[in-house]
């Protein structure tokens, strides 16, 4: 008598032993046992992600209104008030890419350079680490009270600090033209996070690149511009891209401290899509802007993405 | 071997068995035997934004209104103010919404218009409520299109037609605290008198909290004879002549007396939460709403201080001192439609506790502000707790009810981005006015046609 071989798709689990024909269902069904692993995530990922963006695409073409859950197809209506009747779109648009333009550079920069000074081998080291990653963890609302009292044109801080220097007050949070550096500023307080992932990227770099350098006759600044900056291209690429996904999307700062405030100065382009949504209950015209901030940041991703093969070195 | 068999359960007895012990034991447990009760009942959540003391009182009330309907289970969930307006609406549209909801007085009309809350008129009728015992002015934003869509608890009035002033300021000033300012130029005088700048040009002590809102503005409005919109509520008003001298007189007050808009934000941007520059005796004269009483006599009990109303414009013939209900404050009780009609019934019920029977006078009591309810405000022990009551009656009686229409919010974002270009002079006071008056009158115009 020859024995049967196992089918390839049942060949799964090394060295079990073949299945008879009685157990072929429960064999041919664990297959499917990942997918049992996998559910949370996954109905999370429909539930949440999923089905609610495919359902702002469709939304984006009507004038869904969600209280009286009335829905008409109203076509490129949506998308031509946007671009033409919406006398707050393009200064939202305006600001977030000002935002974007100054926060995300400065952002990787000085995580960068804070990393690289706590990767240096002082004493307090851990504490240092410590103590610039822990705004990070500080709920974004306490951060904002807090930089609320360090911008106050009068009692201030910075302006405490920067009159030392002879310069007058500045009117961070009440003048359109001081709001959005202002709030540039106050994005550095989360660096810390970016400081982290860079610290690992830091810490990957083998010693034998800098002995090599060293027998070489490289000073420090050449070993930051020959080896160090190379090396982490791949990290600087991760938090680029994280940083402009993040900051297209930057709201609490703008609807807590400065309500969109002065003259339309910090209404970022999420305030404006937030007020529209659930303050005029216009969800078929937010869920356009919706789609239109999801096809621009993914236009940048890609072409980001794209430019990394001329910048970003694996090694 | 032992010929006794040992019983060994196979997987599927096993299950059976845990199942029925743990359907037993829940079957006996009291919370059970509460929650099979509590099926029988009709429960009501209800989402209030009465937290901190409040959420006591009205516990209380809950307690003596389900001694007297024990099939009702009343479930007391305050809110945090939080996003307020996304926690609501997402319950609304989200298909499971509480029983009953706090409601400002726009979401009522909002609502109301989509068809997402239930008319009360019919139990109200039923159980032969008397509208008239309110305010007209309290009452009137609870209707639209002919039905009634809520009761109005606390008041939307009382907002804007008082303010307190500090009685030793005053002095110091060389102003008479027995005659406050009553009409606008008393006030330019006043203001000019009281307020102390420092050295750079800072405010230290404003004259007055008046400032370049469009809260302000719309406030200011009315003291000039103005409105909002016409009476059937097609036509936006404000750039009116009367709404252009309101602004110009606003604006240039404001400067004049604080150096300018941006001085005035830099003075209140650093007042902290829960802080009262008034109680403090840092701020001239408060233009505030009537639960000032209370803050006052828990926080300065021994500030000497005076009440006076809104002023209006002398120069005007036909204005005078009014204050305006439902501007910008003000909450109704509403009840889903998608509700069932019991507990519609068993929700109205619930309504008419906390905003017509006595325990909703009491609970206005217990925190020192008047009632919408005319009656309740006339139980003597006001008059024990604030020696400026008749001063709040007065101004209850005064004030007009501003309309309102479903897209108010849209509209009055229009205004206050208009006004806040006036403010830092990008425009003036009548072309930013007629800018604001043409963009609103397009939304009112879009909404009342789909509406037709």
């Amino acid at each position: 008598m020859t024995s049967r071989s196992i089918p390839a798709r049942n060949r799964s689990l090394e060295g079990v032993q073949a299945p008879s024909t009685r157990t072929s269902l429960t064999w041919r069904l664990r297959k499917y046992l990942g997918f049992v692993f996998i559910a949370p995530w996954l109905i999370a990922f429909l539930a949440f992600d999923l089905i609610p963006t495919a359902s702002a695409f469709y939304y984006s073409f009507t004038d869904w209104n969600v209280i009286a859950k009335t829905s008409n197809w109203v076509g490129l209506a949506n998308y031509e008030k946007m671009f033409t009747g919406d006398r707050l779109f393009w200064p939202s648009v305006w600001n977030t890419l000002y935002y974007v333009a100054f926060a995300v550079p400065l952002g990787v920069i000085a995580g960068f350079l804070l990393a690289l000074l706590l990767n240096t081998k002082v004493r307090f080291q851990g504490l240092f680490r410590t103590l610039f990653y822990l705004p990070a963890v500080v709920p974004s609302v306490a951060a904002i009270m807090v930089w609320l009292w360090i911008f106050n044109t009068n009692n201030g801080i910075l302006n405490w600090f920067l009159g030392f220097f002879g310069i007058d007050p500045i009117r961070w949070l009440t003048s359109p033209d001081y709001s959005k550096p202002a709030l540039i500023i106050m994005s550095l307080w989360t660096i810390g996070s970016g400081m982290v992932i860079y610290l690992a990227g830091l810490q990957n770099i083998p010693d034998d690149l800098y002995e090599a350098a060293d027998i070489d006759g490289a000073n420090a600044w050449n070993k930051l511009i020959n080896i160090t900056i190379p090396l982490m291209t791949p990290t600087i690429f991760f938090n680029l891209l994280l940083g402009l996904i993040g900051s297209f999307q930057i709201f609490n700062a703008a609807f807590i401290m400065t309500e969109g405030g002065p003259v339309n100065s910090t209404r970022f382009y999420m305030l404006h899509l937030y007020e529209k949504a659930f303050q005029q209950s216009q969800m078929g015209y937010a869920s356009a802007m919706a789609v239109l901030l999801f096809v621009v940041v993914l236009l940048i991703t890609i072409f980001v993405n794209w430019s990394s093969k001329r910048w970003v070195f694996y090694g | 071997m032992s010929r006794h068999r040992s019983f060994q359960p196979n997987r599927r007895q096993l299950l059976q068995g845990a199942g029925g012990l743990a359907a037993f034991a829940a079957l006996g447990s009291p919370a059970t035997h509460q929650a099979l009760a509590q099926d029988a009942a009709i429960t009501l959540d209800y989402w209030n934004w009465w937290d901190v003391q409040r959420q006591e009182l009205m516990d209380a009330i809950i307690a003596d209104f389900q001694e007297e309907f024990p099939d009702i289970v009343v479930n007391n969930v305050p809110q945090t103010w939080d996003r307020r307006a996304e926690v609501v609406t997402t319950a609304l549209a989200g298909g499971d919404p509480p029983e009953i909801i706090m409601a400002s007085r726009q979401e009522i009309v909002q609502f109301a218009d989509s068809g997402a809350i239930a008319p009360i008129t019919q139990f109200v009728e039923t159980e032969g409520l008397d509208l008239d015992r309110y305010y007209p002015s309290e009452i009137a934003s609870m209707w639209w299109n002919d039905e009634l869509y809520a009761l109005p608890m606390p008041t939307a009035g009382g907002e804007t037609g008082l303010y307190v002033y500090n009685a030793q300021l005053f002095e110091e000033a060389g102003l008479d605290p027995e005659n406050p300012p009553e009409t606008w130029d008393e006030l330019d005088e006043a203001t000019a008198a009281l307020t102390k700048l420092t050295d750079n040009g800072a405010l230290d002590i404003p004259g007055s909290n008046l400032s370049m809102s469009a809260q302000g503005f719309l406030a200011q409005l009315y003291t000039n004879n103005g409105t909002l919109y016409s009476d059937d509520l097609k036509t936006v008003t404000w750039n009116s002549p009367e709404g252009v001298e309101a602004l110009t007189w606003l604006f240039e007050y404001v400067q004049r007396h604080f150096g300018g808009h941006q001085n005035q934000l830099d003075w209140t941007n650093a007042i902290q939460p829960g802080e009262r520059r008034f109680d403090q005796g840092r701020l001239a004269i408060e233009f505030t709403n009537v639960s000032v009483f209370f803050h006052i006599r828990n926080n300065a009990p021994d500030l000497q201080y005076g009440v006076g109303f809104r002023p209006y414009n002398s120069n005007n013939a036909d204005a005078k001192s009014q204050g305006v209900a439902a501007l910008s404050f003000g909450w109704g009780y509403i009840i889903p439609s998608s509700l069932d009609e019991a507990t519609q019934e068993a929700a109205f019920k619930f309504i008419k506790r906390i905003t017509y029977d006595d325990a909703a006078a009491d609970f206005m009591l217990q925190q020192e502000r008047p009632s919408p309810l005319i009656d309740a405000n006339e139980n003597p022990e006001y008059q024990d707790i604030n020696p400026h009551w008749d001063k709040v009656i007065q101004s209850m009686e005064h004030d007009v009810s501003v309309g309102i229409v479903p897209v108010q919010t849209e509209i009055i974002s229009v205004l206050t981005d208009y006004v806040d270009l006036v403010a830092f002079e990008e425009m003036s006071p009548e072309e930013g006015l007629n800018m604001a008056a043409e963009e609103a009158q397009g939304i009112l115009d879009e909404y009342w046609s789909s509406a037709s």
